[in-house]
């Protein structure tokens, strides 16, 4: 079926439903054209602020192990890629606890992530520093 | 072949649930709405059709966020003019005119970024808590693909009916009249055709990690939506889009909308499992909550593969 096969068997006046549906659709695009012309005109520093906390007053035991949150919180105007946070342990006792590195595939503007670490000792009994290291930008 | 009045009675009132205007005349739809709303449904049929195995793949939600501002502004502007081309030879609407293909091009694209948010919503892609700009960069990636569906949707979906295969297989074999055996022919083609296009489509997506990851996240409750989703999606296509009569062999309340729809969905969901059990991640079926969940989510692309089967047979 083509439309020139459809073309006999309907008149091309719109009706008053189609001016309505195009009503909105030009709306809604406009509007999505207006708002990426003003991020397009922009600027985007290329120096991205990102914020790691680690919940400790969060933590559950499972098992023997310690499971400790850490909010990952992208504060920038771009997306990163491959963000790597670096964890440290100190404290009296910190049983073996090795550093260690997280990778956050993608962590968009404004957005927020939750990793888990796993502790073998009760995080209060830590001090935990978590710092981002390096990211990439597209 | 003798048909009792009852028979008679029942199959009118089948093919009344099963038979759709193709248009409405200026009296009873004196404003469009049913006419727009049935262009619209057959528009995001076809859609849904070329757009799904795109928004359950990862690569497409991250490109999304990665895009500057002027790329998604290109991308804009290219979807808006391919649309129109498109709109040109085929669109979703019955007019034809240059000014009816630049109104399609706007609206396909509009319907497209709808359609998006609705499934990124549904498959918990798309939260609001991220920058517009990373929310916008998501839907426009995913939005490109099936507006162009949509402006296919004459081609994919319009008076797509079963009568061609019933009447070519009837011609072909003209003495081979039993009701019985034409309606068990006319349902195996349909179960053939539901499994082959199932089939076909999750099987593009079923060994990625997405499923996966998607299953991972949503709850109880989001996927029964999926489920009513899928269920509305399937009888959209299969019913919805310009199917316009179908003869009905031997009467049953197995030939109405609902319980073809049902059955669709039955059947996808049991070529999802089965999919998953063999190329799925080894983890799809580890345990009975994440098979179902995984199941669930690997149904959606499914029925409307199954859907889109029924339609090209």
């Amino acid at each position: 079926v083509t439309k020139k096969d459809m073309h006999q068997k309907r008149p091309t006046r719109r009706k008053f439903a189609e001016w309505v549906t195009l009503g909105v659709s030009v709306v809604l695009v406009l509007a999505v054209a207006a708002y990426l012309f003003l991020e397009a005109v922009k600027e985007h520093p290329a120096a991205v602020p990102v914020t790691v906390r680690v919940l400790t007053e969060e933590v559950q035991e499972v098992e023997g192990t310690f499971v400790v949150p850490v909010e990952v919180m992208n504060r920038g105007e771009r997306t990163l890629k491959e963000l790597t946070i670096k964890v440290t342990f100190a404290g009296g006792s910190t049983g073996g606890q090795e550093p260690g590195d997280i990778t956050i595939d993608y962590l968009g503007e404004k957005a927020k992530e939750r990793v888990y670490l796993y502790l073998d000792v009760h995080p209060r009994e830590l001090r935990i520093a978590a710092r981002p290291l390096s990211y990439q930008l597209e | 072949v003798a048909i009792a009045p009852a028979d008679l009675l029942l199959r009118e009132s089948l093919l009344a649930h099963v038979t759709h205007p193709r248009d409405f005349d200026a009296e009873s739809d004196p404003h469009g709405w049913r006419e727009e709303g049935r262009d619209l449904l057959r528009a995001v049929a076809a859609g849904s059709i070329v757009g799904m195995p795109l928004l359950y793949t990862m690569e497409m939600w991250w490109r999304g966020t990665t895009l500057s501002a002027w790329h998604l502004l290109a991308l804009l502007a290219s979807s808006l003019l391919i649309n129109f081309f498109f709109s040109l030879f085929s669109g979703f609407r019955a007019s034809y005119s240059v000014g009816e293909a630049l109104s399609e091009s706007v609206t396909a694209v509009a319907l497209g970024m709808l359609f998006s948010v609705a499934v990124l919503l549904l498959i918990g892609e798309l939260t609001f808590d991220r920058a517009w700009s990373d929310v916008l960069g998501r839907i426009l990636v995913e939005a490109a693909p099936v507006s162009l569906g949509i402006s296919f949707a004459n081609y994919q979906v319009r008076n797509k009916s079963r009568d061609g295969e019933d009447d070519s297989s009837s011609k072909s074999n003209g003495a081979d009249d039993d009701p019985e055996r034409l309606q068990l022919r006319q349902d195996l083609t349909d179960l053939a055709a539901t499994v082959g296009g199932a089939t076909l489509f999750a099987y593009n997506v079923a060994p990625t990690e997405e499923i996966l990851v998607i299953a991972a996240r949503v709850s109880p409750w989001q996927q029964l939506l999926m489920m009513l989703v899928s269920l509305l999606l399937c009888y959209m296509i299969i019913f919805a889009a310009g199917f316009r009569k179908r003869t009905v062999h031997v009467p049953s309340s197995f030939q109405s909308p609902f319980a073809e729809t049902v059955m669709a969905y039955a059947a996808s969901l049991v070529v999802s499992f089965l999919l998953l059990a063999l190329v799925g991640v080894p983890d799809a079926t580890s345990s009975l909550s994440m098979a179902v969940s995984m199941t669930v989510v690997l149904g959606l692309p499914a029925v409307v593969g199954a859907s889109a089967g029924r339609l090209i047979t």
